[in-house]
């Protein structure tokens, strides 16, 4: 390998550890290559942080933080609790249910993970500590189940890695509906058997069909967010990017002049926080895909191709392979960071082995929300610990559980194509 | 609401802000267009990028002042924070350099294009236009950079998360 790449990934490093900013760390290491490697000229880097940000489906992350911001000010998420605890209040392990299930909900309005836990979790975790849950568990689940958030479209990871891929992120949102339904049936499943073992009760009894109807009809202006958002790219009516900014048009309509909880104040708090959220994002992206752009100029990509089928010919073992280091890259390392400059480097080898670019998509993803789960570098805990009020190490215990459930599911989502593929109509 | 003085301390977000909406706006009319009036315009997207990319760097800046980069922290607890202070110095001197690097770089970008007179392909404005948010989010950021340095120094921040 050239020396300059081993220059710019000990640079990489030594830069994260410091804590520098993930993008400044990335550029940083990039601008060394410039300038110690002699690899290129420095107008490489500036034309590649406006090219990678010229991208028309990128556009869709703004729209749906913003969309995902008006609807945290506002009362969706705690409509929506209503409509989980009529359906599965009455389960052993009720409240726990009604986190997941919620989770589930919410993370087909909103892109991002950690927005997940602090909209459910917020309301939840208090309310399950009152009925007598540990505190333990009632954050862990909150925490776990906020994963669904990236999984179940909108989401910006997917985004992310569409543009990356150069994959549809269309299909990509359609294709992450049936595995995110697993995973969370699979959470469901975990509290469940956690909740006999801790002898925690449902409510017992079924909701009557009446009050089902009810709590649907009460938060129906956030039921159709989904239905408008997915609708409109599954019937190839919208572009994801359009779909959110219908999406950011109608939150902001219906919480501004339906329900009434805008008021000027809120409208610039939610641009301030888009306008922060978006930026940190994208300076990642921005340098990142010049990281991505320099590997593939030097063929890291199909030395890597080539390595990993020098240690074995069978296909099942090279995505073991492929999938314990994808769920070791995401202990410590950043979501954004680990699609953006994974992408480039594995996609090659899983297409090589058979894998639809959508199929890898979701299964990268997947193991990227299962890092926001563990230390040191997952954002769901740090949300977790602080609207749980418990510390990082116990949380990162109760979490386990859950991170085995989701392990399975991976398993069978990874090992069974269809499951992803079937939707979007590519198996 | 936002007085002349604190819109100067708070011109990031101001423009960033503004260019978020702008992006709205524009995408909005497009969908209108394309869906309700069946006629497409051919600069908006286009222009909506462009306000997308002011937003990203002119909002990088504004991320610092706010402290949101991500960012990997946990060596700045190791040894209960007590290297907390030298770290972080020495983060915010990298982050200082690079982007003083890439003001330097982008500025030397941006007068290249002016010499070339490149023009964007719907709108036929100046590319430099576009390219100048790069050196100017980029010297912003590597300023506010600075300030949080001063500040961490001076002991008024706490490198571990909060005021001090």
């Amino acid at each position: 390998m050239d020396s300059s790449i081993i220059l710019i990934f000990v640079s990489l490093a030594t830069f994260l550890i410091l804590s520098v900013p993930i993008g400044i760390a990335i550029g940083l290491s990039v601008a060394v290559g410039i300038v110690f490697g002699g690899i290129l000229p420095s107008a490489f880097l500036i034309q590649k942080m406006f090219t990678s940000l010229d991208v028309f489906p990128l556009m869709a992350v703004p729209f749906f933080v913003m969309a995902g911001e008006i609807m945290q000010k506002g009362s969706m998420a705690q409509r929506l609790l209503e409509v989980s605890r009529a359906l599965v209040g009455h389960i052993t392990g009720g409240m726990a249910h009604i986190s997941v299930l919620t989770s589930m909900f919410y993370g087909a309005l909103s892109g991002s993970s950690p927005a997940t836990v602090a909209a459910v979790g917020g309301i939840m975790v208090p309310s399950m500590v009152k009925e007598g849950y540990s505190r333990s568990f009632a954050t862990a689940v909150n925490t776990s189940a906020g994963s669904l958030g990236v999984i179940i479209p909108p989401s910006v990871p997917l985004i992310i890695y569409g543009t990356t891929a150069g994959a549809s992120v269309g299909d990509l949102f359609i294709a992450g509906i049936i595995p995110g339904l697993v995973i969370g049936i699979f959470l469901m499943a975990c509290s469940y058997i956690l909740a006999r073992k801790y002898g925690y009760t449902g409510s017992g009894q079924r909701a009557p069909l009446g009050e089902i109807l009810r709590a649907i009809k009460n938060s129906i202006s956030a039921l159709m967010v989904p239905i408008i958002v997915l609708g409109g790219i599954y019937g190839g009516f919208t572009t994801p990017t359009e779909a959110g900014v219908i999406a950011v048009v109608y939150a902001f309509v219906v919480e501004g002049f339906i329900l009434r909880t805008l008021t000027f104040e809120k409208v610039w708090l939610i641009l301030r926080g888009t306008a922060l959220t978006t930026s940190s994002i994208f300076l990642v992206v921005a340098t990142a895909t010049a990281l991505g752009q320099i590997l593939l100029f030097n063929n890291v990509p199909d030395m890597l191709v080539n390595f990993l089928l020098s240690i074995s010919e069978n296909k099942y073992v090279l995505i073991a392979i492929i999938l314990i280091f994808l769920l070791i890259m995401g202990t410590f390392m950043d979501a954004l960071a680990n699609i953006l400059i994974l992408t480039p480097l594995l996609l090659p080898v899983a297409t090589e082995l058979g894998m639809h670019p959508i199929h890898f998509g979701i299964v990268m993803i997947i193991c990227a929300s299962m890092g926001f789960l563990t230390p040191p570098v997952g954002v769901n805990l740090f949300v977790g610990c602080s609207i749980g009020k418990i510390s990082i190490e116990k949380l990162s215990i109760a979490v386990i559980p859950f991170l085995i459930a989701m392990f399975i599911a991976l398993m069978l989502i990874t090992f069974i194509p269809g499951i992803a593929l079937w939707l979007p109509g590519l198996s | 609401m936002i007085k002349a003085k604190s819109l100067i301390t708070r011109i990031e977000e101001v423009v960033s802000s503004f260019c978020l909406s702008a992006m709205i706006v524009i995408i909005s009319v497009q969908v209108f267009r394309r869906y309700v009036l069946q006629s497409s315009l051919d600069w908006s997207e286009e222009l909506a990028r462009y306000f997308f990319i002011w937003a990203v760097y002119i909002g990088c800046s504004f991320a610092t002042k706010e402290d949101r980069h991500l960012e990997v922290t946990i060596l700045r607890h190791v040894n209960k924070g007590k290297w907390a202070k030298p770290i972080t110095t020495i983060a915010y001197s990298l982050t200082i350099i690079f982007c003083g690097l890439v003001t330097v770089w982008g500025t030397q970008m941006v007068f290249f294009l002016i010499n070339t007179g490149q023009k964007t392909q719907a709108l036929e404005i100046s590319m430099f236009w576009i390219y100048i948010a790069i050196p100017l989010g980029m010297g912003l950021m590597c300023l506010r950079t600075c300030e949080r340095l001063w500040l961490l120094l001076s002991g008024k921040i706490d490198p571990l998360g909060g005021l001090g």
